[in-house]
């Protein structure tokens, strides 16, 4: 399922990569502090949000991402700093004067209008005329695929078609920008994703910036232009998925985004272009260091690799300057259909966890229980970060 | 899930709805008995029903009970409402405490006291008494049962959907009027109702707060009842007791089927998804 | 939110509304309560005038004594009316609990279907009148009521028992116009308890009466205690009830009260004896509010 613009008048979208750069920021935290009570829920922030971005406030509960999207809609007020929105200070300005609509955690459909009314909500405040309300709401229902259900109310509506309808309502009022609150929380996982591919077409169809909240890593990662992981009201990295994924800035950040090994290392020198480390004093490890990283012999450093990236075999690999190998044994296997997982426990006591995918039936993996194998990875699949 | 009754459980419910509704059963029918005598049975009679309607001193005390109970009801209705919002939603201000015990005090006050204390304030500020100060005095008790209602109502209202108002672009007050209040309608009118029966059924603070040439139906049927049994207040307890069955009956009705059909619709809608 | 305008608004309506018709009225009672009967329109000495200012307020606060609450103190009968109005309310509050337990357990063990319509028939009679609940029980009460007329033709009694206007008659006025307050918290705190509980009793070897001791009993507890003194509380200021039902013997404060005032026309006694009777109330109430805290506190 697609959906599709009938205005078509939509614009054509730019490859992301040259939006999030070289723009001015549509919408600028500068030095935002909030704080309730003696809580302090976003600390002395930075941040900015392009124009068309899908942008995700990623992080644990309690972390301040909701915090921000309050802020940002007008529901709360911030205690010092300021937002800017295209150039335009919002503090003091409330929630119904400013160009932002929020799509929300529980959809807050209002339960005694029927899907048109509540989708001509906003309308309708602006003082639009009956026959405009109309004809935009028809748009947004076939935005949406809902064209039979104008005349529901919420309670007769399936979980999926609710969200659609908290959708079409938060873009009704065309706002610069849009927030998603946890917008797909309440749906089971297959509609999820469903679901999500339909939210990066609309976003896609109609230019919009989306601002999203969520706890839910991949769906962060599937739905993201830019990700910024957020911790105790602080941001702690603002980047792509992929960037955040692979290079992450903080091991903080890397075990909060999928598995992942780290491993204390203390550098130990240059070998051509390679970073030597030692592994608790003994193993000698190859990195491919990044052209930022700061190297001095003798420093302690987190080696992040990631559990896809390393391979699995009986038998001992060649040896070359750009490979790592360490031996164990096998301490556990668990089986995730599409791949499995090894737990490996090295010589030197250490565990390292494994992935290989699943290219062979189970009945014929090689690798079983208690085996000894070889673990190897190369020097450019791990990066380093400060311990 | 119990699909029966067990014995002691039953036996338990015929003796207490037995307790409940007798008395009040004789009342009824007794009050279509031909004799004078109220516990002797006469015959089958309407008699009384029609001498009661045509009692000018009931039908003044009626509409003028009447009249008090719709005032007062909808003055407490929108003053409770008011101060359900006040403590639900203000958060802190300066005499909250204040304020929580003057609204939960009326609860646990003996009627006598009210009364006294009402009649007290009239008398001292030389207020006439009569028809306005038995309603401000029933508003007074009433509105704090209102605020009551709604409050439990508006503690559990999603404070979300007042959000997506604001967001919408309505003012906090439109918020109000146009998403908040027609979601706790019901309440508020669960509210004009118990506050409605409330003053309906007050004796004791009518009596310290009435004035001369507002005796209201209680008042008068408590003057009538100390003077014992008689038929003719059978044949209006009896009709006092039906409006109300009616009424409470129809309201649960209505409320059920319109729970029924929410059900239906929601469990139409998932199974559609 | 910020304090503005209209907020300030919305707080004061209800506010000044509670103060003027429940704040100074109370500060009234207590300022006549103080003051000396007289035999004049209005009935007490002094009354605040505001022409003969500062120092005419000076004096009558000056006049102001505690010769009402002595009067009180000195006269036996109010003593004894105070202390009936607690044994009453305590004893009929018990047989309350006694006649509403195990309606309220029947109702929270029936078939899901019949809650609704059983707790719709516990109600009711609390919608109609109040009177009429009482003057049902006058006809079947009194000597040639319906009670003593049955129980002469069950050939039971030879002579009618005398039960109205006795303390039996007021208990059960009490307890027949009070058992909805006793039943709904009952079947509130019954119908909450997991039945699976029970099973997990029954299973780890309980027989059926010792889950209910073990289990049930001790969970609905709040339910018994919030039932108690919903209908404590205000069973102790009762008027109509010992008014009608009661004797000229049955002494308790609200009809003491009602007497003072429209009888004796002593308002200072009277509201001497509302100060009285709000000062039993307090421990009762306040230990019903920290219970009903608690008890939110356990549940949320």
């Amino acid at each position: 399922m697609n959906f599709h613009d009938p205005a078509s008048t939509a614009a054509q979208a730019e490859p992301v990569s040259a939006l999030t750069q070289d723009r001015t920021p549509l919408i600028r935290f500068e030095n935002v502090t909030k704080t309730f009570g003696s809580f302090t829920a976003i600390s002395d922030l930075n941040l900015n949000i392009r124009e068309r971005e899908f942008f995700s406030l990623l992080g644990p509960s309690g972390c301040g991402k909701t915090t921000m999207m309050r802020l940002l809609a007008g529901f709360e007020e911030v205690t010092s700093g300021r937002i800017l929105l295209d150039g335009q200070d919002l503090t003091g300005i409330p929630a119904n004067r400013r160009p932002v609509n929020m799509m929300f955690q529980s959809y807050a459909l209002f339960p005694h209008m029927s899907v048109a009314k509540n989708i001509g909500f906003g309308l309708k405040q602006e003082r639009w005329k009956k026959s405009d309300i109309q004809d935009r709401v028809d748009e947004m229902l076939a935005l949406v695929q809902l064209e039979d259900f104008a005349d529901r109310k919420p309670h007769q509506l399936s979980g999926g078609q609710m969200q659609r309808v908290a959708l079409a309502r938060s873009l009704a009022k065309k706002p610069k920008v849009l927030l998603l609150d946890e917008p797909l929380g309440a749906l089971d996982k297959k509609l999820r994703e469903e679901t999500q591919f339909q939210l990066m077409d609309v976003q896609d169809r109609l230019g919009l910036t989306f601002i999203i909240v969520t706890h839910d890593q991949d769906e962060a990662m599937t739905v993201s232009s830019r990700i910024a992981v957020m911790k105790a009201g602080k941001l702690l990295q603002t980047d792509t998925p992929a960037r955040i994924y692979e290079h992450p800035a903080s091991s903080y950040v890397a075990d909060f985004i999928g598995n992942v090994n780290l491993i204390n290392v203390e550098l130990a020198g240059m070998d051509g272009e390679l970073a030597l480390a030692r592994w608790d004093g003994g193993t000698r490890l190859a990195i491919r260091p990044q052209p930022e990283d700061v190297l001095t012999p003798g420093a302690r450093k987190t080696l992040v690799l990631r559990p896809e990236k390393i391979h699995v075999t009986k038998d001992q690999p060649a040896e070359a300057p750009n490979v790592n190998r360490v031996e164990g044994t096998v301490e556990e296997i668990s089986y995730t259909g599409s791949a499995s997982t090894f737990l490996v426990r090295l010589d030197g006591g250490q565990l390292i966890r494994a992935q290989e995918a699943n290219r062979l039936l189970t009945s014929r993996r090689e690798v079983d229980w208690n085996d000894r194998v070889w673990l190897s990875w190369r020097a450019g699949a791990c990066v380093l970060v400060d311990a | 899930m119990i699909r029966r009754f067990n014995m002691f459980n039953l036996t338990s419910l015929t003796f207490g709805l037995a307790f409940l509704y007798l008395p009040l059963l004789l009342v009824v029918i007794y009050s279509f008995n031909d004799s004078r005598l109220v516990t002797v049975w006469g015959g089958f009679s309407t008699k009384w029903y029609g001498i009661v309607l045509n009692n000018e001193a009931y039908l003044a005390a009626a509409w003028i009970t009447l009249r008090i109970a719709f005032v007062s009801a909808t003055l407490a209705t929108v003053l409770g409402t008011l101060s359900a919002v006040v403590m639900v939603r203000m958060g802190r201000f300066p005499g909250r405490t204040l304020f929580s015990g003057m609204i939960y005090a009326p609860l646990v006050m003996p009627e006598v006291v009210t009364g006294l204390s009402l009649l007290l304030l009239f008398v001292a500020i030389g207020l006439d008494r009569g028809f306005w100060t038995i309603t401000i005095a029933h508003a007074t008790f009433a509105m704090c049962y209102a605020s009551v209602v709604v409050s439990s109502r508006l503690a559990s209202f999603d404070r979300s959907l007042e959000d997506a108002a604001l967001d919408l672009g309505c003012t906090p007050f439109s918020a109000f009027r146009q998403v908040t209040l027609p979601v706790i309608a019901p309440a508020v009118i669960s509210a004009w109702l118990l506050s409605f029966t409330l003053s309906l059924d007050d004796l004791v603070i009518a009596t310290f707060t009435s004035g001369p040439g507002s005796t209201t139906l209680p008042m008068k049927l408590y003057s009538s009842v100390r003077l014992g049994v008689s038929p003719e207040i059978n044949a209006l307890s009896s009709m006092l007791i039906g409006i109300v069955t009616l009424g409470v009956i129809a309201a649960s009705l209505i409320n059920r089927r319109q729970e029924r059909r929410q059900q239906q619709d929601t469990r139409a809608a998932a199974a559609a998804a | 939110m910020s304090t503005s305008g209209p907020r300030r608004l919305l707080i004061l309506l209800p506010y000044l509304w509670l103060g003027l018709f429940f704040l100074v009225p109370f500060l009234i009672v207590i300022k006549i309560a103080l003051s000396d009967s007289v035999t004049a329109s209005p009935p007490y000495a002094p009354t605040f005038s505001l022409d003969e200012g500062l120092a005419g307020l000076r004096a009558a606060f000056a006049a102001l004594d505690f010769e009402n609450f002595v009067w009180l103190a000195e006269d036996g009968i109010y003593l004894k009316a105070y202390l009936n109005s607690v044994k009453v309310a305590a004893i009929a509050t018990l047989l309350t609990l006694m006649i509403g337990y195990p309606v309220a357990y029947a109702m929270a063990k029936a078939p899901q279907d019949w809650r609704k319509t059983l707790l719709l028939l516990v109600i009711l009679p609390f919608w109609t009148s109040f009177l009429i609940r009482i003057y049902a029980w006058i006809g079947i009460l009194k000597n040639e009521g319906f009670l003593n007329l049955t129980l002469m033709k069950l050939g039971l009694i030879d002579q009618p028992l005398a039960i109205m206007h006795t303390e039996i008659a007021v208990y059960i006025g009490i307890v027949y116009s009070y058992l909805p307050f006793m039943i709904l918290p009952l079947y509130a705190s019954l119908e909450r308890i997991d039945g699976r509980l029970l099973e997990a009793a029954e299973d780890l070897g309980c027989s059926a009466f010792a889950a209910f001791r073990q289990i049930t009993l001790p969970l609905s507890l709040p339910g018994v205690v919030a039932g108690c003194f919903l209908v404590f509380i205000p069973a102790i200021g009762e008027f109509v009830i010992p008014d009608l039902l009661g004797g000229s013997g049955t002494l308790m404060i609200g009809k003491t009260l009602w007497l003072e005032f429209f009888s004796n026309r002593d308002w200072g006694v009277a509201a001497a004896v509302a100060i009285v009777l709000l000062t039993i109330l307090i421990v009762p109430i306040v230990l019903f509010q920290r219970h009903q805290q608690k008890h939110q506190e356990e549940l949320g």
